[in-house]
Parts: structure tokens; sequence; C-alpha cells
């Protein structure tokens, strides 16, 4: 019993000088934000890594040295294409051919390769909104003038309102955009405020309206209605994270983190006009 | 109803008492197997009376009983009675009465063996003395007589009985182990192999890879849903107000149910009926005082009270375990934003306190009745309040009256739980069925847990906190239950009886944060009745060969489902030496604690009725095992292997869908493991040195594609307890455990995505589900004991020194981030570093 009780000290000894628990530091994974519109260049696939919990890094490095393919199912056909670095643009990519689109009802799976990891996402190019429409071809504006701390703001005011309306039978998520396409527009505005594209938020209605502050520019616009597939829907209303439970959002990439989907839009256009 | 209506006069007599049992008569199905239930009861009783006045003819029916007590007058519950020299043996039961039958015509040895009693050995003759009522009594290991010591086995501590997987315990035994405190019931119970002893924060049991709200933890026919005292470091139940604890490690029998792990049943004591006694117990933490009187001839009160108390000691031990969770080691990422270091240095607030109380009374020398109570609460109040606060000269800020206190915030931290308990029991032996014994109980046990928190400058209404959290749980059951044991012959003994609860909880939690004008609610509300009938048979096949066989049949009015389960175990004894055993069973669990995982908080768990979404957990055991007795030596071997279906996780971290705030995942899973003990049971150095290996993995399909390490799976386990008598009454044990690290969810990467417009959004990203581990756990606790007083002294004294971690390792109970640092502040958060604790303890 002698033996069994030293050997047990030095049991005690043993484990007791044994291991420093190290760091839970943790591991960088691949980051895909990857958005294809139907009928146009593929250009919108931005790659990067997530950066290591306890690491100094604290944003996404762009990564421009992944390997990323991209499969186009279309009925029988089936074409695979690797997407090359943008240039300009760290961490896009775009495909080789700019003719080489997504259209609706095709299938599509990125596969991206970096970081020693692969990461792999499908999505499919959703129908085309129905029935979109606009409720007036001219819009006519007045210019308001308010006095504010930093001094008088000219803003316009549309004098009727303007709704883009679609079909929406099954609830599904939409968003809208609206864009100043005119080039010989004048700026309604005196502030800095003097984007000419604006983006609604996802939204599961069947309209849209124009808002005061949505309009800028006098001339052409054009409204685009993008129908949504579920997996970015899924992710605009999973994407606050609680700092305390750490909910994460929703996301169709396997092997790697983000989102990877296509859209699908039709388009209605009005006139903005001031009133003399 | 139209069944009451056609009952007779008898059997509506046996009704209505129970009908004023709102509790349990409110629904149909209930009041038809009730009934039904107490029919099949009284026909069984009848049947018994009519067998044993109608003796079989060719067999030996010379029998005794008796009762077995201790020298205070107090039964001994669960002792070994056997025959000498034959294969002829009983234990007795809860009131510490035994029969024996199938003895010699002639003179015949009778010897009693219970955990911290000499053996007890007394000549039997049936021609001369009389072979029913005997008392046996017994004497306690510790004192000392001057005649020669008895040399048989003495167990120290525990001892592992012949039925696979149980285990006796006797709190006396173990007052000289190593504590924080007070040595304790449920931290003696972590010592054994197959239970994780690398919890410093709960002295809730992890049993062969399940979880504690899967074990049954029974205190005088009470349910008891949480366990915990001071931070877990050691349980809710006062060691001097339980007489005896039988543990059932798996494979329990029939007449246990509702859980899907393991068995704890604690016996209270009676006190004693040979005159006022008492004892204190004080260390610098608390001061616990009991009394135990006779009352009048047949009765006995037995008081014991136990609470903190502030002295310096307390505080700073409150210190070291806060301390430890606020400020330890960190590993990695950049300095915190938050509080100053000077303000989180505060110290919590914190009490505990728990109330036994048992009356006993004989009230024929057939019935007993006795009435229990037992309650418990702590309350760790983390409140802090800067309003007066004065910043420490050098502090940046500090005279410079740009620092105004009214701009600290003001938080509520405070987290109050505690059980309230009180049975009432009633045991009839009955007269003319010699061996056939009835106990019914009627118990009500609740659970209430309430944490608060909120950030009071952030609010503009001091009742509607902004940030905030408030998360209230109760669970509560009323049972009653009718359990028999009868023995029938020498070699089958019936248990067989009814068990019928009312199970509730209730779960609610508001959770505010200034983003958001109206906070989240989670409310879930359930009761709902189960009731069950079991019937078991421990059939002695052969000399050498046990049998036990059962099967339990539950309803659950929630689900309105039926669920058998059948069980069984065998012993079978190759030599005097050596015997293989085994168990098999069918468990079923209806209402679970289930895990809220908080990552970054800390888990804090609430309890939960099954339902109809959320099915009855259940379980297969399979166990086999071997037990080696050599001299003074035990070794003793058991392999299980335990399947778990429909297990319940809760999460707010992972969602099914993008419309849920939380969601419940159902899951499976399987434990296995294999267990050596080897025991020294005499001598002057005593003890146990065990090994467990084990793998406990959990299988949720919508949380992992493939199954991962439970958080309490641990693959090694091995523990030493030692006890050297010194001599003069000086005794010095250690215990030491290591512990491989068991697994934790890790947030393990950060980043941004956009989405569509300018808009982005950063994220925490978790890791796979337990996928890290922490470091390997391991300490060493020595305590030095002295029994002062001199054997038959009135004054009983023992006085001693405990050293907990003595080489203060720092163990890692878990990792905590910081996420609002950039980058990410990560903290070591270890169990508390080398804590010496002096006691004493005082009889009278």
């Amino acid at each position: 019993m002698k033996t069994a009780s030293i050997l047990i000290l030095a049991l005690c000894v043993l484990v007791s000088c044994s291991e420093t628990p190290t760091a839970i530091l943790g591991r960088e994974q691949i980051v895909v934000q990857a958005y294809i519109f139907d009928g146009m260049p593929i250009r919108d696939v931005y790659i990067s890594s997530s950066f290591a919990v306890g690491s100094d890094d604290s944003t996404n490095a762009p990564i421009s040295d992944a390997t990323v393919l991209l499969t186009r199912k279309r009925g029988a056909n089936t074409e695979r294409v690797t997407l090359r670095p943008i240039r300009q643009k760290a961490g896009y990519y775009e495909t080789p051919d700019s003719t080489w689109f997504a259209n609706v009802g095709d299938s599509l799976l990125l596969e991206v390769t970096a970081l020693k990891q692969t990461a792999t996402a499908r999505t499919a190019v959703p129908r085309k909104p129905v029935g979109v429409s606009i409720s007036r071809r001219s819009a006519y504006v007045l210019l308001e003038t308010r006095n504010t701390p930093f001094g008088a703001l000219t803003t316009p005011r549309l004098e009727d309102p303007v709704q883009v309306s679609w079909q929406n039978p099954n609830t599904e998520y939409f968003y809208t955009t609206l864009t100043s396409i005119d080039t010989a527009r004048v700026s309604l505005r005196a502030d800095s405020l003097r984007f000419n594209f604006i983006i609604s938020e996802p939204a599961t209605g069947t309209s849209y309206n124009v808002r005061d502050f949505d309009i800028r520019y006098t001339g052409l616009h054009q409204v685009n209605v993008y129908r949504i597939n579920k997996e970015y829907a899924d992710l605009y209303k999973s994407r606050s994270q609680d700092s305390r439970t750490l909910s994460e959002p929703l996301s169709n990439v396997r092997g790697g983190l983000g989102i990877f989907t296509a859209f699908a839009s039709d388009t209605a256009t009005f006139t903005v006009l001031k009133v003399q | 109803m139209n069944k009451i209506h056609a009952l007779n006069a008898v059997q509506a007599r046996f009704y209505e008492p129970l009908r004023q049992f709102s509790f349990l008569v409110r629904l149909s199905f209930f009041r038809s197997l009730l009934f039904h239930s107490f029919f099949l009861f009284f026909a069984l009783s009848s049947l018994a009376m009519a067998q044993t006045e109608m003796p079989k003819a060719g067999i030996n029916t010379v029998r005794v009983s008796g009762v077995v007590k201790d020298q205070g007058g107090e039964r001994i519950p669960f002792a070994s009675v056997s025959v000498k020299g034959t294969k002829l043996g009983t234990r007795t039961n809860a009131e510490g009465l035994f029969t024996v039958m199938g003895l010699p015509d002639s003179a015949c040895t009778l010897v009693v063996q219970h955990l911290g009693y000499k053996q007890a050995v007394l000549d039997v003759n049936p021609r001369t003395t009389k072979m029913q009522n005997l008392v046996v009594t017994m004497l306690s290991a510790d004192i000392k007589t001057k005649r020669v010591e008895v040399t048989a086995e003495q167990e120290t501590f525990v001892k592992a009985e012949k039925t696979p997987s149980l285990t006796t315990i006797s709190p006396k035994q173990f007052q000289s182990l190593p504590s924080i405190g007070q040595p304790d019931v449920f931290r003696s119970l972590q010592l054994l192999p197959g239970i994780s002893g690398t919890n410093d924060g709960t002295s809730g049991l992890f049993v062969r890879g399940g979880t504690p709200d899967q074990n049954l933890v029974l205190f005088d026919g009470m349910t008891i849903y949480h366990v915990d005292h001071f931070f877990g470091f050691f349980s809710a139940f006062n060691p001097d107000a339980v007489k005896d604890v039988q543990f059932y490690k798996g494979g329990f029998p029939a007449m246990y149910g509702g859980r899907l792990s393991s068995v704890v049943e604690l016996t209270g004591k009676t006190g004693r009926s040979d005159g006022i006694h008492g004892s204190i117990n004080a260390n610098l933490i608390s001061l616990s005082g009991t009394i135990e009187a006779p009352i009048t001839d047949k009765g006995n009160l037995l008081v014991a009270f136990r609470r903190s108390y502030k002295l310096f000691s307390y505080d700073a031990l409150s210190k070291a375990i806060t301390d430890q969770q606020q400020s330890s080691r960190t590993l990695g990422g950049g300095t915190g934003r938050g509080l100053p270091a000077f303000i989180a240095q505060s110290t919590p607030d914190s009490y505990f306190y728990d109330l036994n109380a048992k009356f006993t009374y004989n009230i024929t020398p057939r019935d007993i009745l006795s009435v229990s109570w037992f309650s418990s609460s702590d309350e760790i109040d983390n409140s802090l309040d800067f309003s007066n606060i004065q910043l420490p000269a050098g502090f940046p800020g500090a005279g410079s009256g740009r620092f105004n206190p009214a701009n600290l915030p003001k938080i509520t931290d405070k987290n109050l739980q505690g059980n309230l308990g009180a049975s009432a029991k009633w045991f009839h032996s009955w007269d003319n069925v010699e061996g056939l014994y009835t106990t019914v109980v009627g118990s009500f046990s609740q659970y209430s847990s309430s944490y608060v928190f909120k950030n009071e400058r952030a609010s503009t209404d001091a009742n509607q906190p902004r940030i905030g959290s408030n998360e209230q749980n109760l669970t509560y059951d009323a049972s009653l239950r009718i359990d028999n044991e009868w023995q029938i012959e020498q070699n089958h003994q019936l248990k067989f009886g009814l068990q019928s609860s009312m199970l509730g909880s209730s779960y609610s939690r508001l959770f505010s944060t200034p983003f958001r004008s109206t906070a989240d609610t989670f409310r879930v509300n359930d009761e709902g009745l189960q009731t069950s009938l079991y019937a078991q048979d421990t059939w002695q096949a052969l000399p050498n060969l046990d049998i036990t066989g059962g099967l339990r049949l539950s309803h659950y009015t929630i689900t309105g489902q039926a669920y058998l389960e059948p069980r069984a175990s065998i012993r079978y004894e190759i030599s005097p030496e050596f015997a293989v055993k085994g168990a098999v069973g069918r468990y079923y669990q209806y209402v679970n604690r289930i895990v809220n995982e908080n990552l970054t908080e800390g888990s804090r768990d609430f309890w939960k009725l099954s339902d109809a979404v959320l099915t009855p957990s259940s379980a297969n055991h399979f166990i086999a095992g071997f037990t080696l007795q050599n001299g003074g030596w035990l070794l003793d071997v058991e392999a299980y292997y335990k399947q778990l279906y429909d297990v319940v996780e809760f999460s707010q971290r992972l969602r099914r869908n993008a419309d849920e705030q939380y969601s419940f995942f159902k899951g499976n899973g399987s434990a296995r493991g294999l267990e050596v003990l080897l025991q020294k049971k005499t001598g002057w150095l005593t003890g146990w040195i065990s090994y467990t290996l084990s793998r406990t993995e959990s299988y949720f399909p919508e949380i992992n594609a493939n199954p991962f390490p439970a958080a309490q799976d641990q693959t090694h386990e091995l523990k030493a307890i030692l006890s050297a008598d010194l001599g003069d009454d000086w005794k010095l044990s250690s215990t030491f455990i290591y512990g491989s690290g068991r697994p934790f969810t890790a947030p393990v990467s950060q980043y941004t995505l956009g989405l569509l417009g300018d808009m982005s959004e950063s994220y925490v990203h978790v890791g796979e589900k337990n996928g890290n581990r922490l470091p390997a756990f391991h300490r060493l606790d020595v305590s030095l004991t002295k029994k002062i007083s001199e054997p038959g002294e009135a004054l009983q004294m023992l006085a001693g020194l405990s050293v907990f971690n003595v080489y203060n390792r720092k163990n890692v109970s878990y990792y905590r981030y910081d996420f609002s640092t950039s980058p990410v502040l990560i903290t070591e958060v270890t169990s508390l570093g080398i804590t010496p604790t002096l006691f004493v303890q005082i009889e009278f």
C-alpha cells in the first residue's frame, strides 16, 4: 500500500506540473458575399476571410487568390466557369466572359477554395416579379425651404404620391431600387445627399411608395423590383446578432459563412418634373 | 362519471377521500386509473392474506423477523441481514424491518452489517427463542469497546451493494473527508467512479454521461429538483439530517421512475429515542444545529437548521469565487472598455440556509407515521450601485470634476433559488401477513428560481428597464405513492405499488435591449399528471443466483400516451469472492432541466415538462460487471451502455428558421463507459482508487450533421480517496481527482457581411457545438481531523482542518468572451484556488 501511496503522490505531482492551458483562439473561415442578378454580368462575388477571435485583426481580409468556380445548370446543360479576380477591387471576382449571364430558372453552384478550406453554396435564379406597374408616369415635385440648425435647407416634396406595385400572392420578399437614369438631370437638393441610387429594405408587401426623400433629381427614373430568394430573406430577417446569445444569421454557405443568392427583376419608369 | 356511480359502497368509501385531492382527480383518466389501481392493490393484499393462511406443504416455514436499530434507538434502513453459513439473507427496509424465511429448524446465527456500524451477531434457535419482532442493536463503528474488535470487514465511506450499480453511503462516515465548509452528501457521491467529480460549480451529479436533472433525488419521499448550495460548492442536504443514502448509478428497479439516469434516495434521520440529543457543526462559512428529542415514548422529533454567516471567511470565500469569475487570466485580445477595474472588484452579497424537520410517531407497533419538511434557499445579490463612489486617487479623471457618479450604471443583479418540500408517510406492517409492508406517502415539492438583471441608468422608468432580463422558473409536483413490499417466501420478494404525480412547470423570460421599444418575452407553462403502476420480484433462483425482474407502466396526460418500462437485473456468485452481475432497463422522464445555452454570460437552465412536441425523453440501460473480494480488498468493475432518446436542447443562438427567436431541439444520445473501483476496506489506511473511461455523445441533426460530444463528456477520470487512521483519534484524509478536459462551444471568428445597398452587419461566428476541450482538471484536497472527546463522554467533539485545492491548481471552468472590445477579450474563468477551512462538530 505504501507503494500505491507513493505512486498516487507521484501522479499528483506529475499532473500538477503538466500542461499550461492554451488560449482558445479561433480560426479564419471563408466568407462568401455573392449576389447574382438575372441577365447581368456577374461581378458581385466577394470572397474574404473572417478573422479569428482573439487575433489583432478587426476586419475581413479580402481573398484575391481563391479558386472560385461557378456552375450553371440550365435545363439539361451544365456549364462551369472559373471566376477571375477583379484587379481594381480586392476580393471581388467576375466571369471571364462578360456575356456569361445567369437567367431566370438557372441553378447555380458556387465553389470557393481558399485558406485550405472549401466552401460551397447553391442558389437558383428566381422568377421575375409579375405585374410590376407604376401609379403615374410623371411626378411633380415642389421645392420647400426649411430653417435648420445648419441654415436654410431646400428639399423636394412630391405633389402626388407615386406607387410602384406588383403581385405577391405567396407573401414572398421583394425589394426595390430607384435610380436616376436621366443624363440631363438637375439636382433638387442643396444638401450633400446626391446619390442617384436608392434601395428599399426587403419587404413582403405588394407595393412601394416613393418617398420625398428618394427624389434627388429631375428627369427619368427607373424603378427595379427584385424578387428575393428564401436564403436572402432568411439572412435579412436574422441579420441582427444579439451580443449576449450570439444568435447567428442564417446562411446557405456550407463550409464557410455568408450568402450566395440570385435575384430577378422587372422595371418601371417615371419622370420627375419640377413645379415651376 | 358513470363508472363512479356504478361503484359499490366499499369501493366508493375508498374513492371518496381521494376525491378531496383536487390535483389528483382532475382528469377522468386518472380517476379511472386510480380506482383500478386501488382495486388491484387491495386484490393483491387479499391474495396475500389468503395465501398466508394456507401455507404450502413442503416449504420450510421457519422465519425470523425483527427490526435493526442503533444504540440511540433509531431504526437502520437497508442493513444487510444474513444467516451465517447459508445463502439466506435480506436487507432491512426503509423502516429497519426485516424478515428472513426458510431458516433451518435448529440453532443458527444472524449476522447484521451496515455501513458505519460494527457487525452485529445474534444467535437464534426456533425451539428456544422467539423468532418474531427481534430487536437487533448495532453499535456505531466510531465507538470503541474494550472487547476484541470484530475482524470482519467494515466499510468506510461507501459500500458497493450486491444489486448492480447500487452503492450505500452513510453521511456520518464521510465527515473526515476534505470539504469546503461541511462534508457533503453529493460531493461525496461525486467521488465514486462513473460520477463526474470535476465540476466545481455544481454539486449536481453527472452520472454515467447523464445530466443532474436525469437523477431522481428523493428525500423522505419528496422529489428534490435542485441540489446546489453556495455557488454549487455543496448540496442543499444537511448531512446532520440524513441517515442513509441509497444510490443507483443505473439499471435501477421498477419501483423508481421518472428519470433517465440514476436514483439518489435519501432517508432522513428520525432522531434518537434515548433522550434529548443534538449536535452543532460549525465551520468558517456556515453553522448547523440539530436537535433530536423523543416525544412521549412513541414519537421522535428532529430539527436541523443550517445557515451561512458573515465571518470574514464567508466574504473572503465569496470574493474568491466571484473574483475567479470576474477577473481571471486574460488569454488574448485587447483591454476592456467596460467598467474600471476598481468597480469590477465588487463582492456580491449572498446567503443560504436549509431547514429539515421530521416528526415520527409509532401509532401502533405495526404503524409508523412520519412527517418531514425540507426547505432551502440561496440568494446571490451581485448588484452594483456607484452613486456615492469616490474615485481612487490617481485614477484617470479623479479630482478633475469631470467624473459624475450619476453616469455610472446602477445594476441590479439578483439570483434567488430554493426548494420547498413536505411529505407525510404512513408505514404499515400487516399483522396477518408476515413480511408484507405497505408505505403510503403524500408529498409536495417545488423548486423556484429567479434571476433579475437590469441596468437602470439606461431606463427612463425604473419598472421598465431598457437593458435587462428577468427569468422566473417554477417546477413542482404533488405526489401520492403507495409502495408494498412482500417477502412471499425466502426466494421471492415482491414489490408493487402506485405512484401518481401532478407535475407542473412554468418559465418566463423577459429580455430587453436599448434598441427595442418592447421586450422579448418567452413563456411556457405546463401541467400534467403522471401515474405509474409497478411490480417487481426479486427471485433467488439458485442459492447463488438472484434475479430481479420488474415492469413499470406509466401514463402521462399531456401526451395521452402510456409508457412501458421493463427492468431486470441479475447477480450470480461464482464463488464467495467472485460474482458477475448485469442489469437492463428502459426509463422515461417527463420533466427536464433544459440547458439555455449562453456562451457569453454562462448558461442558465430551466425546468420544463415534456409536452406533445417535446415528448418524454427515454433511455435504455445495459450494464454488466463483476465483483472480486479478497480479504479487505474489493475490486468492482462495471461497463455500461446507455441510449438516450428525445432529449431536449434550447437555444437562442441556433435557429431553425428566421422567424424564430429561439428554438427547442430534440435529439438523441449515447453514453458508454467502463468503471473500475479498487477499494481497501480494512487496516489503518482505507479508501479507494477508481478510474472511469467513458464517451458521451449527442446527436441533434438540426444542430450538427454528425454526433458531437455532450457537454458532460469526459474521456478519463481518475480518483483516489484515502483515509489514514494516525492513531490517538487523528485521521488524515485526501481526495485527488483527475479528469480529462470537458467539451465546450467556442466563438471562433468574426466577420462583416455586406447586404443589399450599403447595409452591412458584423457577426461573431461560433464553432462546432462542443468542438473544443477545456484543459484537464485535477485537484488535491486534504483534511486532518481529531476526535477530541473520549468514548462514552456525554459531549463528543470532532475538529479538523480541511485544505481545498492544496497545490492551487487553476482549473478552467469556462472561457468568457467580451465582444465589446477590439480585439475580443478572452478570459479564462478558473475555479477556486487553495482554500483552507476549519471545522468543529459537537454532539451531545
